[in-house]
Protein backbone atom coordinates (compact mmCIF):
# COMPACT_ATOMS: atom_id res chain seq x y z
CA UNK A 1 0.00 0.00 0.00
CA UNK A 2 0.97 3.18 -0.77
CA UNK A 3 3.01 5.23 2.49
CA UNK A 4 2.12 9.19 2.61
CA UNK A 5 3.30 11.07 -0.53
CA UNK A 6 5.56 9.22 -1.55
CA UNK A 7 7.04 9.27 -4.88
CA UNK A 8 9.52 7.10 -6.79
CA UNK A 9 12.06 8.17 -9.70
CA UNK A 10 12.42 4.90 -11.76
CA UNK A 11 14.04 4.20 -14.89
CA UNK A 12 15.11 0.73 -16.25
CA UNK A 13 18.17 2.52 -18.00
CA UNK A 14 21.19 3.57 -16.03
CA UNK A 15 22.17 7.71 -16.22
CA UNK A 16 18.83 9.52 -17.06
CA UNK A 17 18.55 12.07 -14.34
CA UNK A 18 17.23 9.78 -11.65
CA UNK A 19 19.12 11.23 -8.54
CA UNK A 20 19.45 14.56 -10.10
CA UNK A 21 15.79 15.23 -10.37
CA UNK A 22 15.30 13.44 -6.98
CA UNK A 23 17.79 16.31 -5.41
CA UNK A 24 16.92 18.88 -7.21
CA UNK A 25 13.26 18.74 -6.64
CA UNK A 26 13.17 17.48 -3.07
CA UNK A 27 15.67 20.19 -2.14
CA UNK A 28 13.01 23.58 -4.32
CA UNK A 29 10.16 21.51 -2.28
CA UNK A 30 11.86 21.90 0.79
CA UNK A 31 12.96 25.34 -0.18
CA UNK A 32 9.06 26.19 -0.10
CA UNK A 33 8.55 25.34 3.18
CA UNK A 34 7.36 21.64 2.35
CA UNK A 35 8.41 19.03 4.99
CA UNK A 36 10.49 16.38 2.44
CA UNK A 37 12.16 13.26 2.99
CA UNK A 38 14.85 11.64 0.23
CA UNK A 39 15.44 7.68 0.88
CA UNK A 40 18.53 6.52 -1.59
CA UNK A 41 17.75 3.22 -2.27
CA UNK A 42 20.76 2.89 -4.78
CA UNK A 43 24.42 1.51 -3.75
CA UNK A 44 25.55 4.23 -5.50
CA UNK A 45 25.06 6.45 -3.12
CA UNK A 46 24.46 9.44 -5.59
CA UNK A 47 22.00 11.48 -3.18
CA UNK A 48 24.80 12.23 -0.98
CA UNK A 49 27.28 13.48 -3.47
CA UNK A 50 24.19 15.81 -4.90
CA UNK A 51 23.22 17.12 -1.76
CA UNK A 52 27.11 17.72 -0.56
CA UNK A 53 27.71 15.34 2.18
CA UNK A 54 30.37 12.44 2.84
CA UNK A 55 29.61 9.05 0.96
CA UNK A 56 28.08 6.63 3.53
CA UNK A 57 28.54 3.16 3.54
CA UNK A 58 24.95 2.46 3.90
CA UNK A 59 25.45 0.06 6.24
CA UNK A 60 22.83 1.90 8.54
CA UNK A 61 19.77 1.78 6.36
CA UNK A 62 20.88 -1.81 5.79
CA UNK A 63 20.72 -2.80 9.18
CA UNK A 64 17.33 -0.80 9.71
CA UNK A 65 15.70 -3.02 6.91
CA UNK A 66 17.42 -5.88 8.90
CA UNK A 67 16.09 -4.81 11.94
CA UNK A 68 14.02 -3.12 14.36
CA UNK A 69 15.88 -0.44 13.95
CA UNK A 70 14.21 3.16 12.75
CA UNK A 71 15.24 4.44 9.48
CA UNK A 72 18.47 6.05 9.79
CA UNK A 73 17.24 9.91 9.16
CA UNK A 74 19.50 12.81 8.89
CA UNK A 75 18.00 15.72 9.70
CA UNK A 76 18.04 19.13 7.89
CA UNK A 77 20.56 18.44 5.60
CA UNK A 78 18.91 21.55 4.07
CA UNK A 79 16.18 23.12 6.17
CA UNK A 80 13.00 21.03 5.64
CA UNK A 81 15.20 18.21 3.72
CA UNK A 82 15.85 15.39 5.67
CA UNK A 83 18.01 12.43 4.21
CA UNK A 84 18.35 8.35 4.39
CA UNK A 85 21.11 7.84 2.51
CA UNK A 86 22.21 4.97 0.29
CA UNK A 87 25.80 2.90 -0.12
CA UNK A 88 27.47 0.49 -1.32
CA UNK A 89 25.42 -1.71 1.64
CA UNK A 90 22.02 -1.53 -0.08
CA UNK A 91 24.05 -3.72 -2.81
CA UNK A 92 23.32 -6.68 -0.76
CA UNK A 93 19.47 -6.39 -0.18
CA UNK A 94 18.30 -7.80 -3.25
CA UNK A 95 20.00 -11.15 -2.42
CA UNK A 96 19.03 -11.04 1.35
CA UNK A 97 15.67 -10.34 1.01
CA UNK A 98 15.51 -12.91 -1.88
CA UNK A 99 16.47 -15.91 0.29
CA UNK A 100 14.07 -14.46 3.05
CA UNK A 101 11.20 -13.99 1.08
CA UNK A 102 11.83 -17.67 0.16
CA UNK A 103 12.09 -19.03 3.34
CA UNK A 104 8.49 -16.79 3.90
CA UNK A 105 9.69 -14.19 6.61
CA UNK A 106 8.53 -10.32 5.16
CA UNK A 107 10.33 -9.14 1.54
CA UNK A 108 11.45 -6.08 0.95
CA UNK A 109 8.55 -4.21 0.29
CA UNK A 110 6.56 -5.13 3.81
CA UNK A 111 10.24 -3.91 5.59
CA UNK A 112 10.21 0.03 3.75
CA UNK A 113 6.36 0.16 4.27
CA UNK A 114 6.84 -1.19 8.26
CA UNK A 115 9.82 1.57 8.63
CA UNK A 116 7.69 4.15 6.60
CA UNK A 117 4.06 3.74 7.84
CA UNK A 118 5.31 5.64 11.37
CA UNK A 119 6.90 8.79 9.78
CA UNK A 120 4.71 9.48 6.93
CA UNK A 121 3.02 12.07 8.69
CA UNK A 122 6.04 14.02 9.42
CA UNK A 123 6.02 14.83 5.87
CA UNK A 124 4.35 16.45 3.36
CA UNK A 125 6.32 14.91 0.34
CA UNK A 126 8.71 11.17 0.55
CA UNK A 127 11.04 10.96 -2.58
CA UNK A 128 12.66 7.43 -3.41
CA UNK A 129 15.94 7.31 -5.52
CA UNK A 130 15.88 3.68 -6.62
CA UNK A 131 18.81 2.20 -9.00
CA UNK A 132 18.75 1.58 -12.40
CA UNK A 133 18.77 -1.72 -12.71
CA UNK A 134 17.83 -3.84 -9.48
CA UNK A 135 13.84 -5.22 -9.65
CA UNK A 136 14.00 -5.49 -6.02
CA UNK A 137 15.31 -2.46 -5.10
CA UNK A 138 12.41 -0.69 -7.39
CA UNK A 139 9.62 -2.70 -6.96
CA UNK A 140 9.60 -2.52 -2.86
CA UNK A 141 9.94 1.08 -3.53
CA UNK A 142 7.04 0.92 -5.98
CA UNK A 143 5.18 -0.92 -3.64
CA UNK A 144 5.21 1.94 -1.19
CA UNK A 145 5.05 4.87 -3.53
CA UNK A 146 1.77 6.93 -4.75
CA UNK A 147 3.40 7.67 -7.79
CA UNK A 148 6.30 7.31 -10.38
CA UNK A 149 8.03 9.38 -12.10
CA UNK A 150 9.87 8.33 -14.93
CA UNK A 151 12.98 10.33 -16.54
CA UNK A 152 14.82 9.74 -19.48
CA UNK A 153 16.87 10.83 -22.08
CA UNK A 154 16.06 10.65 -25.92
CA UNK A 155 18.12 7.59 -26.99
CA UNK A 156 16.02 4.63 -28.36
CA UNK A 157 17.83 3.07 -24.83
CA UNK A 158 16.88 5.17 -22.10
CA UNK A 159 13.10 5.08 -24.37
CA UNK A 160 12.87 1.51 -23.85
CA UNK A 161 13.78 1.51 -20.34
CA UNK A 162 10.81 3.52 -19.98
CA UNK A 163 8.77 0.64 -21.30
CA UNK A 164 10.82 -1.58 -18.46
CA UNK A 165 9.52 0.44 -15.88
CA UNK A 166 6.09 -0.58 -16.73
CA UNK A 167 6.69 -3.91 -16.88
CA UNK A 168 7.93 -3.55 -12.98
CA UNK A 169 4.71 -1.05 -12.68
CA UNK A 170 2.18 -4.23 -13.45
CA UNK A 171 4.43 -6.29 -11.33
CA UNK A 172 3.61 -4.16 -8.22
CA UNK A 173 0.30 -3.25 -8.87
CA UNK A 174 -1.54 -6.15 -7.08
CA UNK A 175 0.10 -5.28 -3.63
CA UNK A 176 -0.13 -1.43 -4.23
CA UNK A 177 -3.10 -0.66 -6.36
CA UNK A 178 -2.72 3.11 -5.60
CA UNK A 179 0.19 3.27 -7.59
CA UNK A 180 -0.04 5.83 -10.24
CA UNK A 181 2.52 6.79 -13.51
CA UNK A 182 3.02 10.33 -12.33
CA UNK A 183 4.76 11.13 -15.86
CA UNK A 184 8.43 10.97 -17.86
CA UNK A 185 10.19 13.79 -17.68
CA UNK A 186 12.71 14.82 -20.39
CA UNK A 187 16.29 14.66 -18.92
CA UNK A 188 19.27 16.18 -20.35
CA UNK A 189 17.72 17.65 -23.43
CA UNK A 190 19.66 19.86 -25.80
CA UNK A 191 18.16 23.22 -27.49
CA UNK A 192 19.41 22.07 -30.58
CA UNK A 193 17.33 18.75 -31.05
CA UNK A 194 13.93 20.00 -31.23
CA UNK A 195 12.43 18.01 -34.34
CA UNK A 196 13.93 14.98 -32.42
CA UNK A 197 12.05 15.94 -29.15
CA UNK A 198 8.95 16.78 -30.88
CA UNK A 199 9.16 13.34 -31.86
CA UNK A 200 9.91 11.67 -28.87
CA UNK A 201 7.82 13.38 -27.07
CA UNK A 202 4.68 12.39 -29.29
CA UNK A 203 6.04 8.60 -29.36
CA UNK A 204 5.84 8.78 -25.80
CA UNK A 205 2.51 10.38 -25.69
CA UNK A 206 1.42 7.40 -27.95
CA UNK A 207 2.75 4.76 -25.44
CA UNK A 208 1.51 6.46 -22.47
CA UNK A 209 -2.20 6.95 -23.86
CA UNK A 210 -4.39 9.07 -21.38
CA UNK A 211 -2.56 7.39 -18.44
CA UNK A 212 0.03 9.94 -17.44
CA UNK A 213 1.31 13.20 -19.02
CA UNK A 214 5.10 13.75 -20.98
CA UNK A 215 5.81 16.79 -18.41
CA UNK A 216 5.81 19.99 -20.77
CA UNK A 217 9.02 21.18 -18.67
CA UNK A 218 12.11 19.19 -20.02
CA UNK A 219 15.62 20.04 -18.38
CA UNK A 220 18.03 21.43 -20.37
CA UNK A 221 21.86 19.73 -21.29
CA UNK A 222 24.46 21.64 -19.42
CA UNK A 223 26.77 19.64 -18.78
CA UNK A 224 29.20 21.97 -17.01
CA UNK A 225 26.51 22.74 -14.84
CA UNK A 226 25.76 19.56 -14.00
CA UNK A 227 29.50 18.56 -13.22
CA UNK A 228 30.00 21.58 -10.95
CA UNK A 229 27.14 20.67 -9.21
CA UNK A 230 28.51 17.30 -7.63
CA UNK A 231 31.81 18.89 -7.58
CA UNK A 232 30.65 21.61 -5.39
CA UNK A 233 27.70 19.36 -3.62
CA UNK A 234 25.58 21.63 -4.24
CA UNK A 235 21.70 21.91 -6.33
CA UNK A 236 21.17 23.21 -9.41
CA UNK A 237 19.29 26.43 -7.87
CA UNK A 238 22.38 26.56 -4.76
CA UNK A 239 24.35 26.59 -7.99
CA UNK A 240 23.01 29.34 -10.02
CA UNK A 241 23.81 31.84 -7.23
CA UNK A 242 27.13 29.97 -6.83
CA UNK A 243 27.33 31.14 -10.30
CA UNK A 244 26.73 34.91 -9.88
CA UNK A 245 29.64 35.04 -7.35
CA UNK A 246 31.66 33.06 -9.40
CA UNK A 247 31.14 35.96 -11.97
CA UNK A 248 31.95 38.84 -9.44
CA UNK A 249 35.03 36.71 -8.60
CA UNK A 250 36.22 36.26 -12.49
CA UNK A 251 35.85 39.58 -13.19
CA UNK A 252 37.90 40.82 -10.23
CA UNK A 253 40.15 38.28 -10.95
CA UNK A 254 40.99 40.11 -14.56
CA UNK A 255 40.99 43.31 -13.31
CA UNK A 256 43.46 42.64 -10.98
CA UNK A 257 44.93 40.43 -13.36
CA UNK A 258 45.11 37.42 -11.15
CA UNK A 259 44.02 33.76 -11.58
CA UNK A 260 41.20 32.24 -10.46
CA UNK A 261 42.24 28.71 -9.29
CA UNK A 262 38.81 26.63 -8.62
CA UNK A 263 36.05 28.55 -10.99
CA UNK A 264 33.28 26.73 -11.99
CA UNK A 265 32.72 25.49 -15.56
CA UNK A 266 29.06 26.55 -15.11
CA UNK A 267 28.83 30.96 -16.12
CA UNK A 268 25.49 30.94 -15.86
CA UNK A 269 22.98 27.77 -14.32
CA UNK A 270 19.65 30.26 -14.24
CA UNK A 271 17.94 28.50 -17.30
CA UNK A 272 18.84 25.14 -15.91
CA UNK A 273 17.06 26.29 -12.31
CA UNK A 274 14.61 27.65 -14.12
CA UNK A 275 13.73 24.26 -15.75
CA UNK A 276 14.14 22.53 -12.59
CA UNK A 277 11.35 25.17 -10.35
CA UNK A 278 9.27 24.62 -13.33
CA UNK A 279 9.26 20.87 -13.25
CA UNK A 280 8.71 20.70 -9.22
CA UNK A 281 6.05 22.98 -9.57
CA UNK A 282 4.55 20.14 -12.25
CA UNK A 283 5.38 17.19 -10.54
CA UNK A 284 3.59 18.37 -7.20
CA UNK A 285 0.84 19.54 -9.10
CA UNK A 286 0.36 16.00 -10.76
CA UNK A 287 0.80 14.34 -7.60
CA UNK A 288 -2.07 16.29 -5.92
CA UNK A 289 -3.69 15.57 -8.84
CA UNK A 290 -3.25 12.02 -8.25
CA UNK A 291 -3.91 11.75 -4.51
CA UNK A 292 -7.22 13.74 -4.94
CA UNK A 293 -8.26 10.54 -7.68
CA UNK A 294 -7.18 8.03 -4.91
CA UNK A 295 -9.43 9.56 -2.46
CA UNK A 296 -12.57 9.61 -4.40
CA UNK A 297 -11.72 5.99 -5.63
CA UNK A 298 -11.42 4.63 -2.20
CA UNK B 1 34.81 19.30 -20.93
CA UNK B 2 36.99 22.63 -21.91
CA UNK B 3 38.14 25.13 -19.50
CA UNK B 4 37.00 28.40 -21.67
CA UNK B 5 39.41 31.12 -21.54
CA UNK B 6 37.82 34.79 -19.16
CA UNK B 7 34.97 36.01 -21.87
CA UNK B 8 36.32 39.41 -21.76
CA UNK B 9 32.79 40.77 -23.14
CA UNK B 10 31.69 39.70 -19.63
CA UNK B 11 33.90 41.85 -17.69
CA UNK B 12 31.87 45.34 -19.50
CA UNK B 13 28.68 43.59 -19.69
CA UNK B 14 26.45 45.20 -17.16
CA UNK B 15 27.21 43.02 -13.48
CA UNK B 16 24.79 40.42 -13.27
CA UNK B 17 25.51 40.32 -9.25
CA UNK B 18 23.43 43.46 -8.98
CA UNK B 19 20.32 41.46 -9.94
CA UNK B 20 17.99 40.34 -7.29
CA UNK B 21 18.69 36.56 -6.46
CA UNK B 22 15.92 34.62 -8.18
CA UNK B 23 13.93 32.94 -5.41
CA UNK B 24 13.75 29.22 -6.77
CA UNK B 25 11.05 28.25 -4.21
CA UNK B 26 8.70 31.24 -5.87
CA UNK B 27 5.52 29.10 -6.97
CA UNK B 28 5.77 25.70 -4.93
CA UNK B 29 5.11 27.44 -1.65
CA UNK B 30 1.32 25.53 -0.66
CA UNK B 31 1.13 23.15 -4.05
CA UNK B 32 1.10 20.49 -1.37
CA UNK B 33 -1.47 20.46 1.55
CA UNK B 34 -0.93 18.60 4.70
CA UNK B 35 -0.56 15.10 3.86
CA UNK B 36 -3.53 13.12 4.57
CA UNK B 37 -3.56 9.23 4.62
CA UNK B 38 -5.27 7.97 1.08
CA UNK B 39 -4.94 4.44 2.90
CA UNK B 40 -6.99 3.78 5.63
CA UNK B 41 -5.12 3.75 8.89
CA UNK B 42 -3.86 0.33 9.99
CA UNK B 43 -3.44 0.97 13.42
CA UNK B 44 -5.52 3.85 15.75
CA UNK B 45 -3.41 7.59 14.37
CA UNK B 46 -0.42 7.18 16.88
CA UNK B 47 0.39 10.00 19.16
CA UNK B 48 0.93 13.53 18.02
CA UNK B 49 4.19 14.23 19.01
CA UNK B 50 5.23 17.58 19.69
CA UNK B 51 2.04 18.94 19.78
CA UNK B 52 0.39 18.81 23.10
CA UNK B 53 3.50 18.63 24.72
CA UNK B 54 5.39 22.46 25.51
CA UNK B 55 2.36 22.48 28.45
CA UNK B 56 3.06 19.22 29.66
CA UNK B 57 4.61 19.69 33.61
CA UNK B 58 3.23 23.51 33.33
CA UNK B 59 0.62 25.20 34.37
CA UNK B 60 -1.85 25.10 31.16
CA UNK B 61 -1.19 28.35 29.34
CA UNK B 62 -3.78 30.95 29.01
CA UNK B 63 -4.06 30.51 25.37
CA UNK B 64 -4.59 34.01 23.05
CA UNK B 65 -7.71 34.86 22.30
CA UNK B 66 -6.31 34.18 18.58
CA UNK B 67 -5.67 30.49 19.14
CA UNK B 68 -8.08 29.59 21.63
CA UNK B 69 -11.31 29.72 18.99
CA UNK B 70 -9.92 26.41 17.63
CA UNK B 71 -9.06 23.36 19.89
CA UNK B 72 -7.63 20.93 18.33
CA UNK B 73 -9.48 17.78 17.17
CA UNK B 74 -7.87 14.99 19.28
CA UNK B 75 -8.60 11.59 17.17
CA UNK B 76 -9.39 12.60 12.99
CA UNK B 77 -8.23 15.58 11.59
CA UNK B 78 -11.06 16.38 9.04
CA UNK B 79 -9.47 20.06 7.75
CA UNK B 80 -6.40 21.17 7.95
CA UNK B 81 -7.11 24.37 10.92
CA UNK B 82 -4.63 27.64 11.55
CA UNK B 83 -3.50 26.07 14.30
CA UNK B 84 -2.61 22.51 12.03
CA UNK B 85 0.11 24.62 10.08
CA UNK B 86 3.24 23.60 10.74
CA UNK B 87 6.06 25.42 9.55
CA UNK B 88 9.70 26.60 10.40
CA UNK B 89 10.86 28.34 13.20
CA UNK B 90 14.48 29.39 12.93
CA UNK B 91 16.22 28.96 15.96
CA UNK B 92 20.38 30.19 16.28
CA UNK B 93 22.33 28.23 18.29
CA UNK B 94 25.78 29.20 19.87
CA UNK B 95 28.21 26.79 18.74
CA UNK B 96 28.55 25.06 21.95
CA UNK B 97 25.09 24.63 23.11
CA UNK B 98 24.68 23.41 19.34
CA UNK B 99 27.02 20.75 20.40
CA UNK B 100 25.07 19.85 23.50
CA UNK B 101 21.95 19.78 21.57
CA UNK B 102 23.46 17.12 18.77
CA UNK B 103 24.76 15.05 21.25
CA UNK B 104 21.61 14.89 22.94
CA UNK B 105 19.57 14.53 19.70
CA UNK B 106 21.98 11.79 18.59
CA UNK B 107 22.42 9.78 22.35
CA UNK B 108 19.07 9.83 22.88
CA UNK B 109 17.87 9.58 19.15
CA UNK B 110 15.37 12.59 19.86
CA UNK B 111 14.67 15.54 17.37
CA UNK B 112 15.23 19.16 17.58
CA UNK B 113 11.40 19.72 18.29
CA UNK B 114 11.43 16.99 20.98
CA UNK B 115 13.91 18.26 22.27
CA UNK B 116 12.81 22.27 23.42
CA UNK B 117 9.13 20.32 23.92
CA UNK B 118 11.51 18.33 26.51
CA UNK B 119 13.19 21.35 27.96
CA UNK B 120 10.45 23.67 28.35
CA UNK B 121 8.68 21.19 30.39
CA UNK B 122 11.43 21.19 32.33
CA UNK B 123 12.62 24.59 33.59
CA UNK B 124 10.21 26.88 35.33
CA UNK B 125 9.16 30.36 34.06
CA UNK B 126 10.90 32.04 36.95
CA UNK B 127 14.19 30.39 35.95
CA UNK B 128 13.76 31.82 32.63
CA UNK B 129 12.70 35.01 34.07
CA UNK B 130 16.00 35.14 36.02
CA UNK B 131 18.10 34.31 32.73
CA UNK B 132 16.53 37.02 30.51
CA UNK B 133 16.99 39.35 33.56
CA UNK B 134 21.00 39.46 34.45
CA UNK B 135 21.31 39.17 30.56
CA UNK B 136 20.37 42.69 30.42
CA UNK B 137 21.35 43.87 33.88
CA UNK B 138 24.85 42.80 32.50
CA UNK B 139 24.59 44.93 30.00
CA UNK B 140 23.10 47.97 31.18
CA UNK B 141 24.91 48.34 35.08
CA UNK B 142 27.04 51.26 35.69
CA UNK B 143 30.55 51.34 36.52
CA UNK B 144 32.79 49.79 33.85
CA UNK B 145 30.88 48.00 31.26
CA UNK B 146 31.45 44.11 31.79
CA UNK B 147 32.41 42.67 28.19
CA UNK B 148 29.34 42.68 26.35
CA UNK B 149 28.14 38.94 26.06
CA UNK B 150 26.05 38.60 23.32
CA UNK B 151 22.34 38.20 24.42
CA UNK B 152 22.15 34.29 23.56
CA UNK B 153 19.95 33.08 20.64
CA UNK B 154 21.07 35.92 18.41
CA UNK B 155 23.62 34.64 16.68
CA UNK B 156 24.76 31.62 16.11
CA UNK B 157 24.23 28.84 13.85
CA UNK B 158 20.40 28.07 12.94
CA UNK B 159 18.50 25.24 12.92
CA UNK B 160 15.05 24.52 12.28
CA UNK B 161 12.11 23.52 14.64
CA UNK B 162 9.15 22.55 12.90
CA UNK B 163 6.04 23.62 15.17
CA UNK B 164 2.65 24.29 14.54
CA UNK B 165 0.37 27.04 15.24
CA UNK B 166 -0.10 26.42 18.89
CA UNK B 167 3.35 25.90 19.73
CA UNK B 168 3.89 29.19 18.03
CA UNK B 169 1.66 31.05 19.76
CA UNK B 170 2.88 29.30 23.44
CA UNK B 171 6.49 30.77 22.12
CA UNK B 172 5.04 33.73 21.50
CA UNK B 173 3.19 33.85 24.83
CA UNK B 174 5.91 32.66 26.87
CA UNK B 175 8.44 35.06 24.99
CA UNK B 176 6.62 38.15 26.44
CA UNK B 177 5.81 36.18 29.85
CA UNK B 178 9.49 36.09 30.74
CA UNK B 179 10.54 38.61 28.67
CA UNK B 180 12.67 37.16 26.53
CA UNK B 181 14.35 39.28 23.47
CA UNK B 182 12.73 36.79 20.36
CA UNK B 183 11.96 33.52 20.17
CA UNK B 184 14.67 32.29 19.00
CA UNK B 185 16.49 33.60 21.94
CA UNK B 186 14.02 31.93 24.50
CA UNK B 187 14.30 28.47 22.62
CA UNK B 188 18.14 28.93 22.91
CA UNK B 189 17.91 29.78 27.06
CA UNK B 190 15.55 26.97 27.61
CA UNK B 191 17.96 24.16 25.79
CA UNK B 192 21.20 25.74 27.11
CA UNK B 193 19.18 25.64 30.83
CA UNK B 194 18.76 21.84 30.41
CA UNK B 195 21.23 20.61 28.66
CA UNK B 196 24.24 23.01 29.65
N1 LIG C 1 21.34 19.04 -17.21
C1 LIG C 1 22.22 18.07 -17.50
N2 LIG C 1 22.75 17.98 -18.72
C2 LIG C 1 23.62 17.00 -19.03
N3 LIG C 1 24.01 16.04 -18.16
C3 LIG C 1 23.53 16.08 -16.93
C4 LIG C 1 22.61 17.09 -16.53
N4 LIG C 1 22.30 16.87 -15.23
C5 LIG C 1 22.99 15.80 -14.83
N5 LIG C 1 23.73 15.30 -15.85
C6 LIG C 1 24.61 14.12 -15.81
O1 LIG C 1 23.86 12.99 -16.07
C7 LIG C 1 24.45 11.86 -15.43
C8 LIG C 1 23.41 10.99 -14.81
O2 LIG C 1 22.68 11.68 -13.85
P1 LIG C 1 22.07 10.91 -12.60
O3 LIG C 1 23.12 10.36 -11.73
O4 LIG C 1 21.07 11.82 -11.99
O5 LIG C 1 21.30 9.71 -13.32
P2 LIG C 1 20.73 8.38 -12.68
O6 LIG C 1 19.59 7.95 -13.51
O7 LIG C 1 20.48 8.56 -11.24
O8 LIG C 1 21.95 7.38 -12.85
P3 LIG C 1 22.09 5.92 -12.22
O9 LIG C 1 21.18 5.06 -13.01
O10 LIG C 1 23.52 5.58 -12.41
O11 LIG C 1 21.70 6.01 -10.79
C9 LIG C 1 25.44 12.42 -14.44
O12 LIG C 1 26.72 12.14 -14.93
C10 LIG C 1 25.20 13.88 -14.45
O13 LIG C 1 26.39 14.61 -14.30
MG1 LIG D 1 21.21 7.47 -9.58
Amino acid sequence: MAVGRTLVFAQGKGGVGKTTLTSNTAALAASAGHRVLVIDLDQQGNVARDLGFPPNSGDDLMSSLLTAAPLPISKDVRPNLDVVAGGPAIGDAASVFASRSARGSSDLADVLEAKLRPIEADYDLILIDTPPGDRILVEAALSVALAVAIPTRMDEASIDGVTRIAERFLAVTPRNPQLRLAGVVLFAISSRTTRLERDVRNALAETLGDAAPVFTTRIRHLESAAADARRRGLLIHELEQAAVADRTARINALRNKTSLTDGLYARDASGLAEDYQELTRELLTRLIEIENEAVVTT
Amino acid sequence: MTIERPHLADAFKPQPTKKEPVDRSAGLAGLLPPPRRVTPPAAPAVEAPAEAAPAAGEKAPEPKPATAKKPRATAARPQATETDVTSNVAVYLEPDLLELVKTARRTRGLNYDDLTVEAFAAISDDTLRNHFTQTRTAQTSGGMPTRVRRPRGTSGIQIQLRLDGTQRAWLDQKQEEVGAPSRSALVAAALRLQLG
